[in-house]
């Protein structure tokens, strides 16, 4: 049944058609083989029964009068139907009267005698028994025995003539039935290859063309509805395809290029799902990575807040934590966003606040500095001041020229110390604006020079200041900054060595290499306590009482060595001696180059 | 079943008695030709039997051949389901209507005013004579080795009134009037 189910329409139909035919044909075979084989035997029987009848009329006379030569002429007339093999005349009695028999035909015996009418049929013979009656007397039978192959054969021929006829027919319809499938196979077929194009070919501008107007021209007008509608829902479909190709690749660009790092994370365990790029770069993390969260939180518990946070809002806006890298840099981002999909996922964007914080931080610490800036200053301003008003309001009433000089002399000292106090103030205030040129510089000389400035300190004499410069490159710097730097150095070396040694000494020693130059100051002057040390860079701190400085010394220094990009380090031990150790960068090599600090506001 | 068996005693014997002694043969052919007659009549149609016509005539003219057997077998058989009538008589002129005139050899010289007489008739004309068919009897008995048979002057037969079946004719020698 399948491989018939899998045959072509026009195969099926062909097949139709000839079953049908061949059904038609062989019913009316059958029906006539039927009738044709009983009309012929009984026309058959019929024509024997009337030759026994007409024999038996014809023998009347002959019995009657025992001419049995008559009666075997008249049986010998059957010579004429060759169907009849052996004939009998029995006379009333059932004595043989006459008989007859062909020559091709042997007989074994004699036929029982009947005096009724009967036909019978045996094997391809027929046997006939017909009474001879003449006005209601009965005077003898006629028997024949018919062979009934002629008739057998005849009925063969015709069923051999009829299903030849019917194989012509079938063969005849075969030929129509492939004609006339046509009719209907082939505008299937042309149907199947339209449908074929399109699925192949992905072509709907394939369109079947109509021909007639039954069911399959129906199909025809439906399948090219259909095509034109899938065409047309295509045509739209591909341009709803582009717009959100388009869109989606514009979001991906807004979502992959943004500077500021967007990223989803599963909330139930912290999960980094997907990020951008930048979220990426932010955390420092490989682009894919699905740490969690949390294990980048310096304060662990700040999962759980931001989570709390979350969960109750449905939102987190700039939440600021701090964050250690898995490269174990430490950075501030700022989080926002909201929770999706019944707080299942948290969607946000995180911010690198690293610089601003501090910058905060920064700017923090300068505004404590400018406050304290302000209180020293203020202070110190004021103090020479109120001492200089205290002595003119003390030379009112002073009449004692002696004490009048002395007066002035003090007022001058505070004079000066405040003229000091600003100096040092401009000096600062120009190291934080101002950015001079640099130059090459011969460090032995500003030394020297320098040693010279301070030559009129007390007990300068009694100091043995040595100088050795171990110059191998030239060096290049900034020359007004080495200056403050070596002039601080070198003044608080001379003014507090110990005047109670026997051999106070100040050893400077310079290294220049290709990229550095190592300035060492050494002495074995009053040392500064251990106590005082880590504050000895601070503004206005000074380390002893009877310190004449402002304050300012160091603290100039090491702003002057951070804008040099330089270090300094200092070594002391109180009542043994100090050792500074300062390093400066050397610009021989690039020459150009300005040191590029800016100004911290 | 009574004619079978009359049936059977004359085919009795014509078959076997009939055929050893003379005496009984001449017997019986007398029986034989007086069955015979009836048989006749089978193929042979009087237009003179009608409805009204009570009785079958037959009448022997001369001297009586057939041994008291015609009368002893009519006495009981009807021709043509009627009653058999037979009548003797020595002269022509004593003819009178009757269906079967049998013509005694005897009668040989007066045989051509016989026919003469009857021809007209539907008389069937029987005799048992050799050449008295030629003159113009229509059936006449003769031997044929030592079997009875018969011949018919199909002329006067034809010009008869009487309708004659042919399939008597082809039992019969036929013979023709001679002119």
């Amino acid at each position: 049944m399948k491989t018939i189910r899998n045959l072509s329409i026009s195969t099926k139909l062909t097949l139709i058609i000839l079953l049908v035919t061949f059904f038609a044909l062989l019913s009316g075979l059958i029906l006539y083989m039927i009738s044709a084989v009983n009309q012929q035997k009984n026309d058959f029987t019929n024509s024997m029964v009337v030759n026994a009848n007409l024999i038996g009329e014809y023998s009347i006379g002959p019995i009657m009068f025992d001419d049995k030569r008559g009666g075997t002429d008249i049986l010998n007339k059957l010579k004429g139907i060759p169907e009849i093999q052996t004939a009998y005349i029995f006379d009333s009695t059932g004595n043989i009267f006459s008989s007859y028999n062909t020559d091709k035909v042997k007989v074994n015996g004699f036929p029982a005698f009947s005096k009724d009418e009967s036909v019978a049929f045996g094997s391809s013979v027929m046997e006939i028994y017909e009474p001879i009656t003449l006005a209601g007397e009965y005077y003898g039978t006629i028997y024949l025995n018919v062979s009934t192959n002629v008739l057998e054969s005849k009925i063969k021929e015709q069923f051999l003539l009829l299903v030849g006829v019917s194989a012509g027919i079938l063969l005849l319809s075969w030929v129509f039935a492939h004609r006339i499938q046509v009719l209907i196979s082939k505008p299937l077929l042309r149907l199947t290859d339209a449908a074929k194009r399109v699925s192949a070919d992905n072509d709907y501008s394939v369109r079947v063309n109509k021909k007639n107007n039954d069911e399959i021209g129906i199909l025809y007008d439906q399948f090219n509805e259909m095509v034109k509608q899938i065409e047309s829902r295509q045509a739209q479909q591909k341009a709803n395809e582009a717009a959100i190709k388009k869109s989606v690749e514009k979001y991906r660009n807004l979502y992959e290029n943004s500077q500021v790092g967007i990223y989803r994370t599963d909330v139930e365990t912290g999960r980094l799902l997907e990020a951008n790029d930048a979220a990426y770069r932010i955390l420092g993390l490989k682009h894919g990575s699905k740490i969690e969260m949390s294990k980048l939180y310096i304060n662990s518990n700040e999962r759980s807040k931001i989570k709390s946070i979350a969960l109750e809002n449905g939102y987190i806006d700039n939440y600021e934590v701090k964050l250690k890298r898995p490269d174990n840099k430490v950075i501030w981002v700022s989080i926002s966003g909201k929770l999706f999909d019944n707080n299942q996922y948290f969607e946000g964007v995180i911010h690198d606040i690293t610089e601003s914080k501090e910058n905060f931080i920064n700017l923090k610490k300068a505004n404590f500095e400018l406050d304290s800036f302000v209180y020293h200053a203020s202070h110190d301003l004021r103090s020479p001041l109120l001492s200089i008003l205290g002595l003119v309001n003390l030379s009112k009433y002073e009449t004692d020229p002696e004490k009048l000089h002395e007066f002035m002399a003090m007022i001058k000292k505070s004079i000066q110390k405040l003229d000091a106090l600003i100096a040092d103030l401009l000096v600062l205030s120009r190291d934080n604006r101002i950015d001079d040129a640099i130059q090459t510089i011969d460090v032995e000389k500003q030394v020297k020079e320098c040693i010279s400035n301070y030559d009129f300190l007390k007990g300068f004499s009694k100091i043995d200041i040595t100088v050795n410069v171990e110059a191998d490159y030239t060096f290049v710097s900034d020359l007004t900054r080495l200056t403050i730097i070596l002039n601080n150095l070198l003044s608080n070396a001379i003014k507090y060595h110990r005047k109670d040694i026997a051999n106070p000494f100040i050893n400077v020693s310079v290294v220049i290499k290709e990229r550095t130059c190592e300035i060492i100051v050494e002495d074995n002057g009053e040392g500064i306590s251990k106590d005082d040390l880590p504050k000895i860079f601070d503004m206005f701190y000074r380390a002893t009482q009877n310190s004449e400085g402002s304050g300012l010394g160091l603290y100039i220094v090491k702003n002057v060595i951070d804008k040099l990009d330089g270090s300094i380090k200092i070594e002391s031990k109180e009542g043994e001696g100090t050792r500074s150790i300062i390093i400066l960068p050397n610009h021989a090599s690039s020459h150009k180059l300005i040191p590029s600090k800016t100004t911290i506001n | 079943m009574r004619r079978f068996y009359l049936y059977f005693l004359l085919l009795v014997f014509s078959t076997s008695l009939a055929s050893y002694t003379f005496g009984q043969q001449q017997v019986e052919a007398a029986a034989l030709k007086s069955a015979w007659l009836e048989h006749f009549t089978k193929f042979i149609e009087w237009p003179n039997i009608t409805d009204s016509t009570s009785h079958f005539l037959i009448t022997v003219l001369g001297q009586d051949n057939f041994d008291g057997y015609l009368d002893r077998i009519y006495a009981q058989r009807k021709i043509k389901n009627r009653p058999v009538l037979i009548k003797y008589i020595n002269a022509p002129e004593e003819i009178n209507d009757c269906h079967i005139l049998f013509i005694s050899s005897n009668m040989k010289k007066h045989l051509s005013s016989i026919i003469n007489l009857v021809n007209a008739k539907p008389i069937l004309t029987v005799s048992d004579e050799s050449g008295f068919a030629e003159q113009g009897v229509m059936i006449n008995f003769y031997k044929e080795n030592n079997r009875l048979s018969f011949e018919i002057n199909i002329s006067n037969a034809q010009s008869s009134e009487l309708d004659m079946s042919f399939r008597l004719l082809e039992l019969a020698k036929i013979v023709r009037k001679n002119e």
